[in-house]
């Protein structure tokens, strides 16, 4: 909301010419609305799931189009690929300059610290009616690790992925 | 007369040659770290035990053929190597700090296990092997060479040759440094092996490496460049097999995995995209991907105020008048530095409220809009606070 106030553009329209057109040919998208671009994978949410609160005596139901409160903080939808692409850009400084990554992964910006086996990562995680998204990235953006899925694991697979020699 | 004739005895009884000790130390300083932490994959510690057993066994060796007391062996212009030591220590901690990030650390009594285990053995057992062994092995061969300025010169290269080989050999036994990354240590070896190669005292190159494993313990726990064997994963070939069992073993009915490095790429696939219709995830499909939005938003954020659009001291007042009770004191820094990591729906609930509430409010059940009310109730009292995720 602020980055409209700002620019007066909406949000998806920002976030597509600041950050996904530096990054080439991207699926990335921005969306708050029911429908998600195809090809595109369904979440579901079961009754034993953490986000039984919500959805309180349901069996597994189909809850990709549920955008409850689905804003700023939420709203991208894309591939496996293209968000890994986005973070190693990121920590590459081709998107900000060194000085800003640098702010980004000393205070916190919209980025976490995280130890895994291999070392230090930086990146965030990510769950949200079903869906639950993990990236990581070598602060020097040298490799990327992300996955996206309809359930409630993974965090230890990230760390597999983020560590995997080739 | 006798230290003569001790010596000559030694050497007399087909001793080996200084270039067959150099390459049995080449050869130990590969293999130990290549069989054990990457063919028999070696406990971290219990390796360093190991290495530091084989380090001292082969300059124990090679020093029991020189024929001088191991008192006198390893007092030989001590006072120089230590203080060489220390001031190559103190530099080697400086570029510690100045290189790696700051990691997180373990607690007291852990921490100071690991300063003891992994700063100082290994540390000295570094320095032993890296380059008390090669330097001193050089010196010992070309000993008559050393007696003028030029020829002193030419011999202290040959030494810090051998012992960049040393460094090198044993480097390239670890699987994460046979690349670019080799590039750090060979440089490194510059520093810690200075002190004994202007001193040849046994003592300056290992406290100048005990100085650089500290450092690195303390300073940078989780490096992945000091301090190997750093965990390097399965193979790229195995990550099928264990997201296939993430399919199969947990709550996950469809997954798509991606890494990207700068010398090779994954991707992989698992499970269903529609369970209805049967369609298996690919590559292509699109995901949710929640609360990664975060950095993306944060980017966006942080190149308008790049381009002087915003700054992250504006206060949310400035931008959206009378959002919020505490507008006036909730800055885009702090907005941007919410970590409220995972399941967090009503985290996204929140903010929704905080944008359209009441069309927001009147489009959920009613026992639904009585949770949300609660929780954006808790969050005005502290916005700074990420909401419960076990709500």
């Amino acid at each position: 909301m602020i980055v409209e106030r700002a620019t007066g553009e909406r949000f998806g329209a920002v976030l597509g010419e600041r950050v996904l057109a530096p990054l080439g040919p991207d699926a990335t998208s921005y969306v708050t609305g029911a429908t998600l671009p195809a090809p595109y994978s369904h979440a579901y949410v079961s009754s034993n799931d953490p986000d039984r609160a919500l959805f309180r005596g349901s069996q597994r139901i189909d809850t990709s189009g549920v955008t409850l409160g689905i804003a700023a903080a939420s709203a991208v939808v894309a591939t496996a690929e293209d968000v890994a692409r986005f973070y190693r850009a990121l920590l590459r400084g081709e998107l900000l300059s060194p000085e800003t990554v640098e702010l980004m992964t000393r205070k916190g910006l919209g980025l976490a610290m995280y130890s895994t086996p291999c070392g230090l990562a930086y990146g965030h995680d990510g769950g949200l009616y079903g869906y639950v998204s993990y990236a990581r990235v070598a602060a020097d953006g040298s490799k990327a690790a992300v996955l996206l899925a309809s359930g409630y694991q993974g965090t230890g697979f990230v760390d597999d992925l983020f560590c995997a020699r080739p | 007369m006798t230290v003569h004739a001790e010596r000559l005895a030694v050497s007399g009884r087909g001793a080996l040659s200084p270039w067959t000790w150099l390459a049995i130390g080449l050869g130990v300083s590969f293999l130990v770290p290549f069989a054990f932490t990457d063919v028999l994959e070696v406990p971290r510690d219990a390796y360093y035990a190991i290495h530091a057993m084989a380090a001292l066994t082969l300059l124990g060796a090679w020093q029991r053929t020189q024929g001088v007391a191991v008192r006198a062996f390893v007092l030989h212009r001590w006072r120089w190597g230590v203080s060489l030591g220390l001031a190559a220590a103190a530099m080697l901690a400086l570029v510690v700090t100045r290189t790696e990030d700051a990691t997180s650390r373990p607690d007291a009594l852990e921490l100071a296990v690991s300063i003891l285990w992994r700063g100082v053995v290994y540390g000295a057992a570094d320095g032993m092997l890296l380059s008390v062994f090669p330097i001193l092995v050089v010196y010992a061969a070309l000993e008559p060479h050393r007696r003028h300025g030029p020829g002193r010169l030419a011999v202290g290269a040959a030494a810090l040759l051998a012992s960049v080989a040393f460094t090198a050999a044993y480097h390239v036994g670890y699987s994460d440094f046979r690349g670019e990354k080799l590039r750090s240590p060979v440089a490194g070896d510059a520093i810690w092996s200075a002190p004994t190669l202007l001193t040849a005292s046994p003592l300056g190159a290992p406290i100048a490496h005990v100085g650089l494993h500290v450092a690195a313990v303390v300073h940078s726990y989780d490096t992945d460049l000091f301090l190997p064997p750093h965990g390097t994963g399965a193979p790229a070939a195995e990550l099928q097999g264990t997201l296939d069992g993430l399919v199969d073993d947990f709550d996950v009915t469809g997954a798509s995995a991606a890494v990207l490095t700068d010398d090779w790429t994954w991707m992989g696939t698992a499970g269903y995209a529609d369970l209805a219709a049967r369609e298996p995830t690919t590559v292509d499909d699109n995901f949710r991907i929640a609360s990664l939005t975060k950095t993306y938003t944060a980017a966006v954020v942080l190149s308008l105020t790049e381009a002087g659009r915003l700054r992250l001291s504006d206060t949310l007042d400035r931008w959206l008048p009378g959002i919020h009770p505490r507008a006036s004191e909730i800055t885009v820094r702090q907005l941007l530095a919410h970590k409220s990591g995972i399941y967090d729906s009503m985290n996204a609930a929140v903010s929704a409220l905080l944008t359209d509430a009441e069309a927001f409010l009147a489009s959920l059940p009613p026992t639904l809009a009585g949770r949300v009310r609660t929780v954006a109730a808790d969050f005005r009292r502290d916005p700074t606070t990420p909401v419960d995720p076990e709500l």
